[in-house]
């Protein structure tokens, strides 16, 4: 790891302050930025902690929706009594994002900015419409996930939560890519009040809508309408794990499963 | 924005602006070996500079202090500068939980976080967890009486995983303590007496 200045920011101008002052980066829970800089992979000159910001805390409800602050950890959406009750998917997929002692330090925030291809809370945020707040401002999320690793964020810009509207219902299927516990492929499947929507993470470069299956599901929603459309293998991703017809196959199944578990 | 990723491929595409980096490394760090014995302050070595951070935590109950590099990650911290060596490092890369210590009485990995993340937190290492006589903790006890350890490496970081676990699930069956346990890799694959370890320690921490 290579050298850098650590400065622990209280508030969130502060820490977008910081920032721009340095040309530093945000350091979160650290489990994929300190993994990172380890291999050298990433060399921020300063590093910006965002640990100590109380309005970057917690879980509320806002009318239809429950708003996550961006350093809320995911063992804490896990444990919501708000998340379970309002959106118990949400709650789902963050319990089994990695293992315990991820889940004890990774955030939100952290997991939707470095927006791994892999990623779970992505197919989340993607599947239900949500709206990430940034200390600028509020990005729908269709327009949020650019490519791999990559965000609609701004240099320096930092998002503050995320507002993910109450579905009628919604569930998640993960199929483990088990020694590093990200999605091979996900799916999540929600009915919300502007239609169906599916999202689907692990597949391709960046999370991505199933379109095809989000129509055939207006139609009926029912596991065997997911299934019975073809997704096609073209863009998806192919490694050891998988190849891209695998992975286009997958993702009908778990789209099905996701129907089925949502009720 | 495109930032660093850890695939390969990205990461060589992340251009990331760092200006020149201070030549400036010295380390004269002196591993303090009584911290056992010091119920007070211990105080770090390192010459305090931009790149350094001062520490403030609390490490098995002892109150500790010290300037370290702010690159320090906790594991480091806790073996090299308290010499607290029961924490292990197995892959080094976040994967096996050998490393695994209590912050404020969560389940972490101590080799995928800085030290300067656990400022102003209660950390318990397996050095802590025993009582002043040496009585084992009803969970190390559990271990030694399954043979829930073969050549022990993974032990530290499954006996702190699973101290957390209980306090969460008191009554944990199997399915939720294999869940739990993901995060822990035994390389000796002895997870069978590791569950029932588990389940017993278990079931003496409720007592
Ligand atoms: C063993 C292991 C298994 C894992 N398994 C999974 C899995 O199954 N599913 C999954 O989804 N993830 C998984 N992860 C990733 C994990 O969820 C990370 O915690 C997450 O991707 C990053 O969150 P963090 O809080 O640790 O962010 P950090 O590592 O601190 O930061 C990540 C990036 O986001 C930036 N950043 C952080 N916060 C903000 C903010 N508020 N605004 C703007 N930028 C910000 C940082 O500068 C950095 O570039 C796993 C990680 C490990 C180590
Ligand atoms: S040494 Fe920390 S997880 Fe393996
Ligand atoms: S006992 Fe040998 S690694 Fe687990």
């Amino acid at each position: 790891m290579y050298s850098f200045e650590l400065k622990k920011a209280d508030s969130v101008a502060d820490a977008a302050a910081l920032i721009k002052e340095t040309g530093g980066k945000p350091l979160a829970g650290g489990q994929s930025l300190v993994a990172a800089m380890k291999m050298r992979l990433a060399q921020p000159g300063t590093l910006v902690e965002l640990s100590g910001i109380a309005e970057l805390q917690g879980i509320r409800r806002e009318g239809d929706a429950i708003v996550v602050g961006a350093m809320t950890r995911h063992a804490e959406v896990a444990a919501s009594a708000a998340v379970k009750s309002a959106i118990p998917a949400l709650a789902m997929l963050a319990e089994g994002i990695g293992d315990r002692q991820v889940r004890n330090m990774g955030t939100l925030g952290g997991s939707l900015a470095n927006n791994d291809p892999a990623a779970c809370y992505p197919a989340a945020v993607l599947g239900l419409g949500a709206t990430v707040h940034t200390n600028t401002r509020k990005i729908a999320a269709d327009e949020f996930f650019k490519g791999m690793y990559e965000t609609a964020l701004d240099d320096g810009e930092l998002i503050t939560a995320v507002s993910f509207p109450v579905p009628k219902k919604a569930a998640y299927v993960k199929f483990v890519q088990p020694a590093s516990r990200f999605a091979l492929v996900g799916v999540f499947v929600a009915q919300t009040a502007s239609g169906v929507r599916v999202a689907v993470t692990g597949a391709a470069s960046s999370v991505f809508r199933a379109r095809p299956i989000e129509e055939a599901l207006a139609k009926s929603f029912t596991a065997d309408a997911a299934r019975a459309v073809k997704t096609a293998a073209d863009g998806l991703n192919t490694d050891l794990h998988g190849s891209a017809e695998y992975r286009a196959h997958l993702v009908s199944v778990l789209a099905g499963r996701a129907v089925a578990a949502a009720g | 924005m495109l930032h660093d990723g850890l695939a390969a491929g990205a990461a060589t595409s992340a251009g990331v602006a760092t200006g020149a980096l201070p030549s400036h490394r010295s380390r004269s760090i002196l591993p303090i070996r009584n911290v056992q014995s010091s119920s007070t302050a211990v105080t770090g070595r390192f010459e305090e500079s931009p790149l350094s951070v001062q520490l403030s935590l609390s490490v098995n109950g002892r109150a500790v202090t010290a300037t370290v590099d702010a690159r320090t990650l906790l594991v480091e911290f806790l073996r090299n500068e308290l010499a607290l060596t029961g924490t292990h490092v197995g892959c080094d890369t976040g994967q096996c939980g050998a490393c695994t210590v209590l912050l404020d009485g969560r389940a972490v990995k101590a080799c995928n976080m800085l030290a300067a993340q656990a400022n102003g937190a209660k950390v318990m290492t397996i050095e802590g967890l025993a009582a002043a006589d040496g009585t084992l903790h009803p969970m190390q006890a559990a271990f030694k009486e399954c043979h829930g350890l073969q050549c022990g490496f993974c032990t530290p970081g499954m006996v702190m995983s699973a101290v957390d676990l209980v306090e969460r699930h008191p009554k944990a069956d199997e399915k939720t303590i294999r869940e739990q346990l993901e995060g822990n890799l035994c390389r000796c694959t002895g997870y069978q007496n590791i569950v029932h370890a588990v389940q017993q320690g278990a079931a003496a921490m409720a007592k």
